[in-house]
């Protein structure tokens, strides 16, 4: 599988010590990584630099060369102690991740082609009659005319406004791919007006650089040049893109960038930049650079109101400042799907928080249990599309029959109870640095035993996903760190820690619930993400031996700027002694309306409180003084509807 | 303000969207449950319907999910499971599900706007509107369906005839396959007969050809051998001239080169006719130095004597057609015979008594000589057929061509007969039938039970989309309205990097045959949507309007 993205970026870790490196380059890199024997040691060891470094008792230990072709470097030290502060003080560097839009953690369906509106349509109501959520319906190239972008193709498309508004009222939006080659046409506006500004990337001899892409002998766009990002961003704005709404987002596909006719399948080395830098030493940053300029151009469009969703296959340090990005172009095999794990955790640990992988693998036909698997374990991670290239069969989630339909609306649906849980990781991660979706040993820094593990994820601190990714297995090895008590989520019984074996029949997508958690979901099913907004919430607290858990919930109006002048709610849940207690925090510098305003327009009031492992009878629930229903099965105690809103503070005393 | 106050207070502005109406929701034929429960103040006032559990009434509509199949809140979303029954006073009651009360989404299917009743977003009745348009659509509907049963009517009657005259063809057909067989056995066996007087005659012909070849060529040689004679002297006159005519030409050269130079300059001046004709002799004298300055012509025929053997002797072969006997053609005249025969006879006597025996005119004498004013019985057609191999041979292929021709129509009326035309042979009438569609730059054509084909508009040759192969959708998943619902094409030219290409045709009731839209949703993978009347129903089952 081809490398679309590129992040120098290196965590080592052992008990009691991380440490992270970052060679600011954006070259043609090696990086040779070497396991040696203890008494065999290398010269030059990470550790000899590193002042506070414990001594190894290890029998082995690893070294590294680094080697790059050109271009300027920076070389950054990070020292830990932890994963989580080692992600911590990287991102304090990169930046934190953008905090995205509440619809862009729901489900995407995309396919290279979804023909025309007709088509669009009929896809859009697949989804309502089989009753599975989506939020995005994705054009890839063939929706333009001729591969020019921001175009359509006015005999598929005659109504794009029209086609992206009866999405829009249902909650819905859609992508159109913005590659950045430009077709050479004088008649295309795009394209001449980039080359008479001098905003194209240069050959070696300083004429306009010409090559070969979708549209055939294209330039391409210099992002390096501010004025070439600032034009970029430009062709956004609702005035410039005919046919563009604020239901449209974008997508950046071909941006490494992919050059047909160039060397390597991308750009020659010798080619000019901005400032007469060559290619060669500029090359990795020049697609993060666009999917840059394209979330600058969403801002532009919309005044700064309304957040960007843009998903680049390009990314380089600091592109989780942008938006999401997805591993490219992957297969429809088993091993693509076991592989999106450790590509996604490596991507997460290296800033790039909001990534994904095709469903289902972008390259042929997936049968209907890899389909299924797939979609069970892309639930659980953080960008999530279904996607497929145009020579494969539709694969649309209802067209494999029964028992598949449910099982991947089951599947959907598990995502969408989990938005708010998820979310608020979103918060989290644009806050500290810290990925959605982590290695276990990210959460257990001390657990020598999860330090190798990369088939199974923390999903935050509270999920632990290890997914069924081989063909017709029937159970499934889980290693669940014993220094925590574990609850099967499906069914919210304890379960061993340590090794244990899980059956894994087609409909069970191994996933723990760690003890102490308290975790915010929203069970209502909406036809899309951002329909679901107020409605209310259910509460899943798992009780640890001391019978307290602890959670909280960051929520806004999830598409503005609001939340950076305090439009927010950030609950926290803390459950002990029998009385669950939230508390709400808000920035300080919150004007007093918008303190006041905000839990009217961002409540919602808890519906049903899940206790899980509950030790002993439950005799009552009350809520001042209030008695509230409840059901008690297998230390479970389901609360009825204790009617309290989430942004004000309350107590629930269970006694 | 006290905490506690502050949260009552939001509470009933946040939990506003309770539904306060019980039967909110409830489908007619449930009202009467609801109605019972809510009349009732036990605490297992309503049963949820699967039986799992009983809640009071007041646990209806609570906006919390109380019954694991839903049927605790049909007026609201808090159970997934759930439908929610709109009234749609003006129209017709439509159910939705739950997940679309209260989400801030007008559902088409609640024209009364009773979907959405929490405030956060009006939905305005447009009963009026959308029934007036229903009615107008119900009773376009109603038309084509009217339409449509009538010429699904005709369909089935011929079905029905078209049954019958196919067993009754099929049974003639098989008859005369069978008389015709007979008859090819007949010609077969005068065939083998009439071939070898054929080849006995030609032999024979051949011999008598070759005679009168050999007779001929003597003098046809010796008239060619004196036509050459007389070329060769003729150019050997010519040669003569032309050195004549040069040395002439030579002189007046030498004149203007050497003796009266300037003279001679001054008569050219004066003559440039003259100046040009030397000038021209000059190039032409140039142009044939290098073959020794003398143009000669040579007869280019070797050897001079032209010899019997050249032709390519005793053993070259002589259109037979040209020597036909007139005996064995039935076009010349008896007369034409006679003497052929009495010459065969002399000729066949004198060299050899072997062929008169055999020769095929025999009968033909015969025949003209005993009865020359009867006409011929099949026997004794037989027995010229038995002597006139070329006849034979017409004759027999004309019956092979008519019998495989049988044969094939048989094979197809079986065909037929064995195809699944659908519910009583409704497709019968259609089988072949073709209909198009102009799809942006394409041409779609589909052949009912039989072949899709598609072809650029811009011109070109089409492309092969399959034959029809199966009844019922491409993928099982789909079969829930049967499987005359829809028509596979399947097994169409190959596509690059994809399947060999096929069509699934999904039928629905129409007037007419029509293609209504064409979509290639996966690669190669083409969908149609086609109005046939063949699949008509009344709602009930009968074709009854």
């Amino acid at each position: 599988m081809a490398l679309y993205g590129s992040v120098p970026f290196l965590m080592a870790h052992k008990k009691g010590r991380s440490v992270g490196v970052l060679w600011v380059n954006a070259a043609e890199m090696w990086v040779d990584i070497e396991k040696l024997e203890g008494t065999n040691k290398p010269s030059l060891q990470m550790q000899d630099y590193i002042p506070f470094s414990t001594t190894s008792t290890q029998k082995t230990s690893t070294s590294t060369h680094w080697m790059s072709e050109s271009g300027t470097l920076d070389l950054l030290i990070f020292l830990g102690p932890t994963p989580a502060d080692v992600s911590a003080q990287m991102t304090s560097f990169t930046g934190r991740s953008a905090m995205p839009q509440h619809f862009a953690i729901g489900y995407h369906q995309s396919r290279w082609n979804y023909l025309d509106e007709q088509d669009v349509q009929d896809v859009d109501a697949g989804f309502d009659e089989h009753q599975i959520p989506y939020d995005v319906l994705w054009l890839d190239i063939e929706h333009t005319n001729g591969k020019r972008y921001f175009t359509w193709d006015k005999v598929k498309f005659p109504e794009p406004k029209v086609m992206q508004e009866e999405l829009g009222i249902k909650g819905r939006k859609m992508v159109t791919i913005i590659d950045p080659h430009l077709k050479q046409d004088d008649a295309y506006p795009v394209s001449k007006r980039a080359k008479d500004l001098g905003l194209l990337v240069k050959n070696k001899d300083g004429g306009d650089f010409d090559g070969w892409c979708w549209p055939g002998t294209s330039y391409w766009i210099d992002y390096l040049n501010p004025a070439g990002r600032e034009f970029w961003a430009e062709q956004f704005k609702y005035t410039n893109y005919e046919g563009s709404t604020k239901y449209l987002y974008t997508w950046n596909d071909m941006n490494e960038p992919s050059v047909f006719s160039g060397p390597e399948i991308t750009m020659p080395k010798d080619n000019l930049h901005f400032g007469g830098v060559e290619h060669r030493d500029v090359h990795n940053i020049y697609g993060a650079l666009q999917h840059r300029a394209t979330a600058e151009g969403h801002r532009l469009r919309s005044d700064n109101t309304d957040r960007p969703f843009v998903l680049s296959r390009a990314f380089f340090i600091g592109t989780q400042r942008y938006g999401a990005i997805w591993t490219g172009d992957n297969t429809a095999e088993w091993g693509h799907l076991e592989i999106s794990i450790p590509m996604l955790l490596t991507i997460g640990v290296s800033g790039v928080t909001f990534a994904g992988a095709d469903v289902g693998g972008f390259f042929g036909n997936p049968d209907a249990e890899l389909l299924t698997r797939w979609y069970q374990t892309a639930a659980f991670q953080p960008f999530f599309r279904g996607h497929a290239h145009i020579d494969t069969k539709r694969r649309e989630p209802w067209l494999f029959g029964e028992p598949y339909t449910s099982l991947i609306r089951e599947s959907i649906q598990r995502r969408y109870r989990i938005l708010p849980y998820l979310y608020t990781l979103f918060w989290e991660a644009s806050q500290t640095g810290v990925p959605i979706m982590r290695p276990l040993m990210m959460e257990f820094p001390n657990d020598e035993e999860t330090f190798g593990i990369d088939n199974a994820f923390m999903l935050g601190s509270g999920l632990l996903v290890h997914p069924v990714v081989k063909q017709g297995a029937s159970s499934v090895n889980v290693y669940l760190p014993p220094s925590a008590k574990w609850y099967d989520y499906d069914t919210y019984q304890p379960i061993k820690s340590g090794r244990t074996t899980v059956q894994t029949p087609l409909e069970k997508v191994p996933t723990f619930l760690k003890a102490g958690t308290i975790l915010p979901r929203r069970d209502r099913i909406r036809r899309a993400a951002n329909l679901g907004l107020r409605d209310p919430y259910t509460l899943i607290i798992a009780l640890d031996d001391f019978g307290t858990a602890r959670g909280s919930m960051y929520v806004d109006d999830g598409h503005s700027y609001e939340f950076e002048k305090g439009a927010y709610i950030i609950t926290d849940f803390v459950y002990e002694k029998g009385v669950l207690n939230a508390t709400s925090s808000r920035r300080v510098d919150a004007t007093p309306a918008l303190q006041k305003d905000v839990v009217e327009k961002l409540g919602a009031r808890v519906e049903r409180l899940v206790l899980v492992g509950v030790k002993g009878g439950v005799k009552s629930v009350t809520v001042g003084g209030r008695r509230l229903e409840f059901k008690s099965e297998k230390g479970v105690v389901v609360v009825k509807d204790p009617k309290v809103i989430v942004g004000e503070e309350w107590k629930i005393v269970v006694a | 303000m006290q905490p506690i106050l502050a949260l009552a207070f939001l509470s009933v502005a946040l939990t506003s969207v309770i539904a306060t109406d019980p039967l909110l929701g409830v489908h007619p034929s449930k009202k009467h449950i609801f109605q019972a429960a809510i009349a009732s103040d036990a605490s297992s006032a309503f049963a949820c319907f699967d039986g799992s559990k009983s809640i009071p009434a007041s646990s209806i509509n609570d906006d919390f999910c109380d019954c694991e199949d839903g049927s605790d809140e049909p007026g609201t979303s808090a159970c997934n499971n759930s439908v929610f029954y709109c009234v749609n006073a003006g129209h017709i009651g439509a159910e939705i599900p739950s997940a679309r009360v209260n989400d801030g989404v007008c559902d088409p299917s609640c024209c009364d706007g009773s979907d959405e009743y929490n405030g956060a977003i009006k939905c305005p009745n447009v009963c009026a509107k959308v029934g007036a348009e229903f009615k107008k659509a119900e009773q376009e509907k109603k038309n084509v369906l009217e339409k449509g049963i009538k010429v699904k009517k005709e369909y089935l009657s011929f079905a029905a005839n078209a049954k019958a005259s196919r067993t009754k063809q099929i049974k003639d057909l098989e008859s005369e396959i069978r008389n015709i067989t007979a008859r090819i056995d007949d010609l077969t066996a005068l065939k083998s007969e009439a071939e070898a007087y054929e080849s006995h005659m030609n032999a024979l012909l051949a011999q008598q050809s070759r005679e009168e070849a050999k007779a001929l060529l003597p003098q046809q040689l010796a008239d060619c051998n004196t036509r050459k004679q007389e070329l060769r002297s003729s150019i050997e006159t010519l040669n003569s001239r032309v050195t004549q005519l040069q040395s002439i030409l030579d002189h007046l050269m030498t004149l203007k080169n050497v003796e009266e130079g300037a003279a001679f300059e001054a008569l050219l001046r004066d003559k440039p006719i003259l100046k040009e004709t030397l000038q021209r002799y000059d190039d032409f004298k140039h142009g044939f130095t290098t073959q020794g300055g003398q143009a000669v012509i040579e007869l280019a025929v070797e050897p001079d004597v032209v010899s019997f053997e050249s032709f390519g002797g005793a053993e070259q072969d002589t259109d037979p057609l040209a020597l036909m006997d007139p005996c064995v053609d039935p076009t010349a005249s008896t007369f034409r015979c006679l003497l052929k025969s009495a010459r065969g006879l002399f000729l066949g006597t004198f060299e050899t008594v072997k062929y008169p025996l055999i020769w095929p005119g025999w009968g033909k004498l015969f025949t003209a000589v005993k009865s020359p004013f009867s006409t011929l019985s099949k026997s004794e057609e037989n027995e010229l057929l038995r002597k006139d191999a070329a006849k034979v041979r017409q004759r027999l292929q004309d019956a092979e061509i008519k019998k495989r021709e049988m044969e094939s129509k048989v094979t197809e009326l079986k065909q037929k007969e064995g195809m699944d035309l659908g519910p009583d042979n409704v497709w019968d009438k259609l089988v072949g039938q073709c209909i198009q569609i102009n799809s942006f730059e394409y041409n779609y054509e589909i052949c009912f039970l039989d072949k899709a084909t598609q072809k650029p508009i811009s011109g070109g040759s089409g492309t092969d989309l399959g034959k029809f192969s199966r009844w019922g959708p491409r993928a099982e998943s789909k079969s829930s309205s049967g499987k005359y619902s829809y028509m596979m094409f399947e097994n169409g030219a190959h596509c690059w990097n994809g399947p060999h290409r096929s069509v699934e045709v999904a039928l629905e009731c129409g007037a007419e045959n029509k293609i209504i839209s064409v979509s290639e949703p996966s690669k190669c993978e083409y969908a149609m949507k086609v109005q046939t009347p063949a699949v008509c129903e009344v709602p009930g089952g009968h074709d009854e309007l």
